[in-house]
C-alpha cells in the first residue's frame, strides 16, 4: 500500500489526540510515584472513576461532561485524601511486595465495587456536540477529542505551574527529594503526601472525564489504560511528570504510525517494542533524572 | 449375667430375622404398577456466576416446556409418565460442568442430558455424555468444532458459527440479486479471540468460494483497544463495499463512532451478533447505530411470523413476565426435541432398562426429522446431520430501524417483517 503524506499527518494527529489522555493518567501515576515511591495500580480505577462521575452528573442532574469536570477531580481528590490517610500512610516503609498488594486492593475495591453499584455494563456520555466532526482537507477530529487534547494541555501547564510556582508545589518537590531534609525544612511531609496521592488520581479522573467524552465506559476499563500508564512513565524516565506527558504523546503517534506502516494488529506490540529499545538504552527513561 | 447376655443375642437375631424377612416379602410382593412414573433428564447450566443471569433465563425456558409437555399429558408412548428435570450448576467452568454432567448420569441416573450454553462447558460435558454413552441434546452452543469430534451420543439443535457465516455470505448474493450487484468487495474487522478469529476465518472461506474478494482482514485486541482509528483508515483506505464485524460491546460501539467521525461510508455493515446485539450497546449506540445488520437467532419481532410462537410467548410471559428470546426459545426448543424422541424411544425400550433406554433416545435423535411447524425458532426444522448437527437450523438477519431504534427482521425473505434499507445511507446523509 501506497502510505502518502496525507495517511502519515493523519496518523500522527490520531496518535497526539489519544496519547494526551494517555498522558493525563501517566502524570498522576508519575507524581505518586515521585514524590511518595508507591507504584499505585489503581490509577486507571481512579481514572473509571473520574469517568463515572461524569456520566452520572449528567444522566441525573443533565451536567455538561466540560462543568463536570471540576467535579470528578474534586470527588476523586478527596478519594485519594482519603485512600492515602487510611491505606497508602500505613504501608509508606512496608516492603515493596506490600504496598503493590495494599493498591492492588484498592484497585479490587474500585473496580468490583463500581460493577456491583453500576453492573458491568458499558455506557456512553452522548452530549449536543458528541457527534461534532472538525473537518479539514486531509483528515477529520472529532470535536470531542480536540476539547480533550486542549484540556489535556491546561492541566499539564497548570501542573507544572503549581509544581515550580507555588510554595506547597515546590515543597512537594522538596519531599520527592529528599524526605528527611525537607521534613527538617519544616515540610508537613503527610500532608505533601497527601497532597501528592489526591493530585495524582484527580488527574487521572480528569483523563477519565475527557475519555468518557469519545469513548464507551465500564467498570473494568482502567486496567489497559493503566499499564500503557506504566509504560509511558517508565518510559519518560520514573517521576518524570513532564517526562511522562511526552511519552503519552510518544506512545499514541508510535502505535497509530505503527499501524499505518506495518499493520493495525501490530500496533501495540511496536509500543512495546519501542518501550523495551528505550529501556535498554537508557535504562533510566528518556527524561533520565527526578523532577 | 450370662441370662441378659444370652437375650441380648436372641434379640439382636430376631430383629435380623424379621428384617430379612420383611424384606424379601416386599421384594416378592410389591405392587407391579405403572413401570415408570416419570423420566429424569439432566441439565447443565450456569447458574451461578458470571452468567447466572443467562443460566436463570435458559432455566425458565427448560421449566416452561417440561410444564407444557407434562400438562398435555406427559409421555403419552409411557403411560403419561412425566418428564423430571435434574439440573446440575456448571458455575460457568468446563470442570465442573463436567463433575455436574457425571453426578447427573450415575447418581440421577437420567435418561438423557441438556445443555451447557458456553461451548467450552458443553465441549466437556460431552465428553463425559459420550464415555457414558447417553445422549446429549445441545440447544445452545455455537462453535463449530462440537460437531466435529466425531461423537455418537452428541446432537446440536442451533445453527453454529459456520452456518451463520455461510449465511452471511448467502445474505450478499441476495442483496446483490436483488439490488443489482452492489457487492464485491469486502472487508472484515474482528476482535482477535478465538471467537473472533474463527469467525473472521469462516468468513474469508465462504466469501471466496462465492466469489467475493476479501480486501482486508484487521483485528483488534478487545480487551486493551484504546483507539480504532488507524483500523479503519487502514479498512477505509482498501475501499469495500462491505464490512464484516465481529465484536464485542464497547469496542462495538467505538466501531461505529470511528465509522462515522472517519466518515466511512460503506453500503453495509454486517455484525455477527454479540455485542451488536447486547442490550448495552443497542441502548448505547442511539442513532449512529441505525441501518447495521446483525446476524441473530431469534429476534422479537418474529412472533408476528411463527404462529406457534406467539401463543406460547403470551403463556410464557403471563408467567414470568419477560418475553421469550433467543436463549430462553432455543433451550424451549430442546426441550421438546428431546421431548420427541423419547416418544420415539419409549415404543423400543424401557426406561427400567437404562442402558437400552438410553441407547433408544440416541438412535430417535439421530433418526428424527421435524417439520418447522412443530418448533418455534426461525428454521426449516430439525433433522441431524451424521456428525449431530441440525442442518435445517439457520439464523435470521435483523438491521437496527431508524422509526424505533430496535432490530427488525430482514431475512430470510418469508420471516421479514420490514423493508430493509439497502445501500446505507452515507452519514452525510444521515445528517448530525
Amino acid at each position: 500500500m501506497l502510505v502518502s503524506l496525507a495517511d502519515v499527518a493523519r496518523a500522527i494527529v490520531s496518535g497526539v489526540l489519544i496519547g494526551s489522555v494517555y498522558s493525563l493518567i501517566a502524570m498522576g501515576l508519575a507524581l505518586i510515584w515521585g514524590v511518595m515511591d508507591i507504584i499505585n495500580f489503581a490509577q486507571g480505577d481512579f481514572m473509571m472513576l473520574g469517568a463515572f462521575t461524569t456520566y452520572w452528573l449528567l444522566e441525573l442532574a443533565g451536567l455538561d461532561p466540560l462543568l463536570s469536570l471540576p467535579v470528578s477531580f474534586a470527588l476523586v481528590f478527596a478519594l485519594g485524601v482519603l485512600t492515602q490517610r487510611v491505606v497508602i500512610e500505613r504501608i509508606l516503609q512496608a516492603p515493596m511486595v506490600s504496598q503493590i498488594s495494599a493498591t492492588f486492593a484498592v484497585l479490587m475495591m474500585i473496580r468490583y465495587g463500581a460493577e456491583a453499584a453500576f453492573g458491568p455494563f458499558t455506557r456512553r456520555v452522548v452530549t449536543s456536540y458528541t457527534g461534532t466532526v472538525l473537518r479539514f482537507s486531509w483528515t477529520t477530529i472529532p470535536l470531542t477529542r480536540a476539547i480533550a487534547f486542549s484540556i489535556s494541555l491546561v492541566v499539564a501547564a497548570l501542573l507544572y505551574l503549581f509544581l515550580t510556582r507555588t510554595y506547597v508545589g515546590l515543597a512537594i518537590r522538596a519531599t520527592s527529594q529528599n524526605r528527611m531534609a525537607a521534613s527538617l525544612m519544616g515540610i508537613d511531609i503527610r500532608r505533601m503526601y497527601m497532597l501528592a496521592f489526591g493530585i495524582g488520581v484527580g488527574v487521572s479522573a480528569v483523563g477519565g472525564t475527557l475519555l468518557s467524552t469519545f469513548f464507551p465506559i465500564y467498570p473494568e476499563m482502567g486496567g489497559f489504560f493503566c499499564l500503557i500508564a506504566f509504560i509511558i512513565v517508565v518510559f519518560g524516565g520514573f517521576g518524570s511528570i513532564f517526562g511522562a506527558y511526552i511519552s503519552g504523546i510518544i506512545i499514541g503517534v508510535t502505535e497509530a504510525v505503527s499501524a499505518l506502516f506495518i499493520s493495525p494488529t501490530l500496533k501495540d506490540v511496536v509500543a512495546f517494542l519501542l518501550f523495551i529499545i528505550i529501556i535498554l538504552v537508557k535504562p533510566r527513561g528518556l527524561f533520565g533524572a527526578r523532577m | 449375667m450370662k441370662r441378659a447376655a444370652l437375650s441380648k443375642v436372641a434379640a439382636v437375631a430376631l430383629i435380623v430375622v424379621i428384617v430379612v424377612v420383611a424384606v424379601v416379602a416386599w421384594l416378592a410382593l410389591r405392587p407391579k404398577g405403572p413401570a415408570v412414573k416419570e423420566v429424569k433428564i439432566g441439565v447443565v447450566l450456569p447458574l451461578s456466576g458470571k452468567l447466572a443471569e443467562t443460566g436463570a433465563d435458559l432455566k425458565r425456558g427448560i421449566e416452561f416446556a417440561v410444564e407444557e409437555i407434562n400438562a398435555a399429558g406427559g409421555i403419552k408412548n409411557l403411560g403419561g409418565a412425566e418428564i423430571r428435570v435434574v439440573y446440575g450448576d456448571s458455575a460457568g467452568k468446563p470442570e465442573t460442568g463436567a463433575a455436574e454432567a457425571e453426578r447427573l448420569i450415575t447418581e440421577e441416573k437420567v435418561v438423557a442430558l441438556l445443555g451447557a450454553y458456553q461451548s467450552a462447558v458443553t465441549k466437556t460435558v460431552s465428553e463425559v455424555a459420550e464415555r457414558y454413552k447417553v445422549p446429549m441434546l445441545n440447544p445452545d452452543s455455537t462453535s463449530p468444532a462440537l460437531t466435529e469430534r466425531g461423537y455418537k451420543w452428541f446432537f446440536r439443535t442451533t445453527p453454529h458459527d459456520e452456518t451463520f457465516a455461510a449465511q452471511h455470505v448467502e445474505f450478499l448474493d441476495y442483496l446483490n440479486k436483488k439490488y443489482g450487484n452492489l457487492i464485491k468487495k469486502v472487508a472484515i474487522i474482528h476482535e482477535d479471540t478465538e471467537w473472533g478469529a474463527k469467525t473472521a476465518e469462516a468468513w474469508q472461506k465462504h466469501l471466496k468460494a462465492h466469489g467475493y474478494e476479501v480486501v482486508k482482514v484487521v483485528s483488534y485486541h478487545a480487551a486493551t483497544v484504546t483507539s480504532l482509528d488507524s483500523e479503519i483508515e487502514t479498512i477505509k483506505a482498501a475501499n469495500p463495499d462491505a464490512l464484516f464485524a465481529a465484536s464485542y460491546v464497547s469496542d462495538a460501539i467505538l466501531l461505529v463512532q470511528t465509522c462515522k467521525h472517519k466518515d466511512f461510508n460503506p453500503k453495509l455493515i454486517l455484525a455477527q451478533d454479540a455485542g451488536f446485539i447486547n442490550p448495552s450497546y443497542v441502548k448505547e449506540v442511539g442513532k449512529d447505530g441505525f441501518y447495521i445488520f446483525s446476524r441473530e437467532v431469534f429476534n422479537w419481532d418474529l412472533l408476528e411470523k411463527i404462529p406457534r410462537l406467539k401463543a406460547i410467548n403470551d403463556r410464557y410471559k403471563a408467567k414470568y413476565g419477560v418475553d421469550l428470546n433467543g436463549n430462553s426459545a432455543r433451550d424451549y426448543t430442546g426441550v421438546w426435541v428431546l421431548y420427541y424422541a423419547i416418544e420415539e424411544a419409549a415404543k423400543k425400550a424401557s426406561p427400567e432398562n437404562l442402558e437400552e433406554f438410553r441407547k433408544a433416545i440416541r438412535d430417535a435423535l439421530a433418526a428424527i426429522d421435524l417439520p418447522a411447524d412443530k418448533i418455534i425458532m426461525p428454521w426449516a426444522g430439525v433433522k441431524f446431520d451424521s456428525k449431530g448437527q441440525n442442518i435445517k437450523g439457520r439464523g435470521i438477519i435483523v438491521q437496527m430501524r431508524p422509526e424505533d431504534g430496535k432490530y427488525h427482521t430482514v431475512y430470510p425473505p418469508e420471516l421479514a417483517t420490514v423493508e430493509l434499507t439497502f445501500p446505507m445511507p452515507t452519514w452525510a446523509e444521515r445528517g448530525g
